[in-house]
């Protein structure tokens, strides 16, 4: 699987139009020129050697180097991902949290007006695009109401001495408060953004999984021995509506990885959604490969956690 | 199973709540209306879609704009009637050329089986590795930003879903009692294919088909929001609103809010039509 995505994607990026070299360059280059850096680039090479040595690098963990700014790929890869992690990971937090109380509220006064007001909403949000809704909360928090900093990860003015790179993290590290706070306000709207999205997703999973736990007969006597029906709700029956909603989060991941890239884009934010976005629009040929190998490792990694996560809901699963 | 009409009305007449009723109404009317719009587009519009006029622009909504005016002075509300043409067309586009694609691959490798359906079945899972927005962005980038290459680059993101569908349905309808009497009274396997094996995967693929058709319009305007769409001067939503986003700290909402909700009504609409088809189609699989 890992062979066809590295191949398909070196296929893709060879079809591009234009020549990365001319694009580097400046379309003013004299022919040499271009000839050169097509040399040193190993541009002019055949095909076929070119996918051979991508091969050869790659086993080494050599992703080559970015044709825009020269530095090797692993490195701005590696300082890029974490932003997007920690975009991705409060996303999901927010967008569960959400999802998972109304899923709940909407499962529990089921075919009534809750039910379908939730219904529509989740409906609504899955119809609107998720770089609108960043642009809307841009509009309204950021310049209408000027409460909240609309791009970037953290004040410009704030230099924080990288320790793991995850800004927030970070922050704390340095002891420095003031730069948590300000790194806390930057990602409150993308956090929003996709928590909001992600939210429309979680609670469907929920209500239809929980209205079917609720049928069962573990609840019919968990409510028989006189427990509240909160408990019954969030003990009993979500505790077994939530493993086949895992097992399909896991599947969403993907499409929260492109819910990043867009609402990265948005608010411009320095994590690898937006080093992707300007890599295709510059050509950047061994960039976006280094990036889709790396979305390619995120993804199995995920579907591993989730995995893991499962043996923590279901004290039938073992490792 | 076989979806007779008979069956579809029944579900319709005992099934559905009436709220579920309404709902459908309303979202087929907001489908039929902006249909409407795209098609009736050049007679309806108030203002020439692409006329510019630079002491007009950033007019907010008033008698004569009344959705206001962008940073060209261009009408807002033209721009969004004739974006839903294009909009349209190609999302339309890329419904057609993904089902066939779908269909022809999910038949091929459900039906034959062997090394074949392992390998297409192999490469079709590890496109889903990616997010649909990113293939298609990569694809459009290569391709060109034109109308049919963009809408190309879309149907080629949702090729694994229809394969999806169609193969694992070929897979279980080919193993059935009429399928095999159909080949042994000596049916060509183009023969088996359209008269066994089709009708049984097409009630699924028009419920996928309707949804996918609404992703279909977000992609679009994603791709146009991420300037690998469709360009200006041509009216876009998704590409107007990346434009507009330029000229956020003016505080021009009109241009930002307008066209974002006509995606929203547009998405919703198809959805909403896709869902039911799901549910009057499938009514096994109807979510309770």
């Amino acid at each position: 699987m890992f062979f066809i995505v590295v191949t398909a994607v070196f296929i893709v990026m060879r079809a591009m139009p234009g020549d990365p070299a001319v694009a580097i360059l400046g379309e003013a280059a004299t022919p040499q020129l271009v000839e050169l850096l097509r040399q040193k680039l190993g541009l002019d090479k055949p095909l076929l050697v070119q996918y051979l040595d991508m091969w050869s690098h790659l086993f080494q963990g050599n992703l080559g180097a970015s044709l825009r700014t020269l530095s090797p790929v692993t490195t701005e890869v590696s300082h890029k991902l974490p932003t997007t992690i920690e975009l991705a990971i409060g996303g999901v937090l927010i967008g569960a949290t959400i999802g998972i109380l109304a899923g709940v509220e909407a499962a529990k006064k089921r075919e009534t007006s809750v039910d379908y007001t939730t219904r529509l909403f989740t409906t609504l949000v899955h119809s609107t695009p998720i770089f609108w809704m960043g642009l809307l909360f841009q509009l309204l928090f950021g310049i209408e109401l000027g409460l909240l900093p609309v791009s970037g990860n953290i004040g410009s003015a704030i230099t924080l001495h990288p320790i793991t790179r995850f800004v927030l993290l970070d922050a704390l590290l340095n002891g420095n408060v003031y730069a948590f706070i300000d790194a806390l306000r930057h990602y409150a709207l993308p956090w929003l953004t996709i928590g909001l999205w992600f939210s429309a997703a979680s609670s469907r999973l929920v209500r239809v999984n929980l209205v079917e736990a609720l049928t069962q007969d573990y609840v019919t006597t968990a409510r028989a021995k006189g427990l509240r029906e909160n408990v019954v709700l969030y003990k009993h029956a979500l505790r077994n509506a939530l493993l086949p909603v895992l097992t399909l989060m896991g599947l969403q991941f993907t499409s929260l990885l492109g819910g990043a890239v867009v609402t990265e884009t948005v608010f411009a934010f320095p994590g690898v959604g937006s080093l992707l976005w300007v890599s295709i629009l510059n050509r950047d040929y061994p960039m976006i490969e280094g990036i889709m190998i790396v979305f390619t490792l995120v993804v199995a990694f995920s579907l591993l956690i989730i995995d893991l996560v499962y043996a923590l809901i279901d004290p039938r699963v073992e490792y | 199973m076989g979806v007779s009409i008979r069956s579809i009305i029944d579900v319709w007449r005992y099934e559905l709540d009436p709220r579920q009723k309404a709902m459908t109404g309303f979202a087929a009317a907001v489908v039929l209306a902006m249909i409407t719009m795209a098609v009736a587009a050049p007679y309806i519009t108030p203002k020439d879609p692409i006329f510019t006029n630079i002491d007009l622009r950033f007019r907010p909504p008033c008698k004569e704009y009344i959705l206001g005016t962008d940073h060209l002075g261009r009408d807002v509300l033209s721009r969004i009637i004739y974006g839903a043409r294009v909009s349209f067309t190609a999302a339309a586009l890329a419904i057609s050329i993904t089902t066939l694609i779908g269909i022809v691959l999910g038949l091929t490798s459900g039906y034959i089986g062997g090394a074949l359906d392992r390998l297409l079945a192999l490469a079709m899972d590890s496109l889903y590795v990616f997010p649909r927005v990113v293939i298609a962005m990569l694809i459009a980038f290569v391709l060109g930003p034109q109308m049919h290459t963009i809408a190309l680059a879309v149907a080629l993101s949702t090729v694994p879903s229809f394969f999806r569908v169609t193969r694992s349905i070929t897979l279980s309808a080919k193993e059935r009692t009429f399928v095999e009497a159909a080949r042994a009274i000596g049916g060509s396997r183009f023969h088996v294919l359209r008269e066994c094996i089709v009708p049984q995967v097409a009630p699924s693929l028009m419920a996928l088909a309707a949804v996918t058709f609404s992703d279909s319009i977000l992609v679009v305007a994603t791709l146009g929001f991420l300037g690998v769409g469709i360009p200006p001067p041509t009216p876009e939503w998704g590409t107007d609103l990346s434009v507009a986003r330029e000229f956020l700290a003016t505080g021009a909402w009109w241009n930002i809010v307008f066209p974002g909700l006509a995606i929203i009504f547009g998405t919703w609409g198809f959805l909403t039509l896709g869902e039911i088809t799901n549910d009057l189609v499938n009514p096994r699989l109807r979510k309770r």
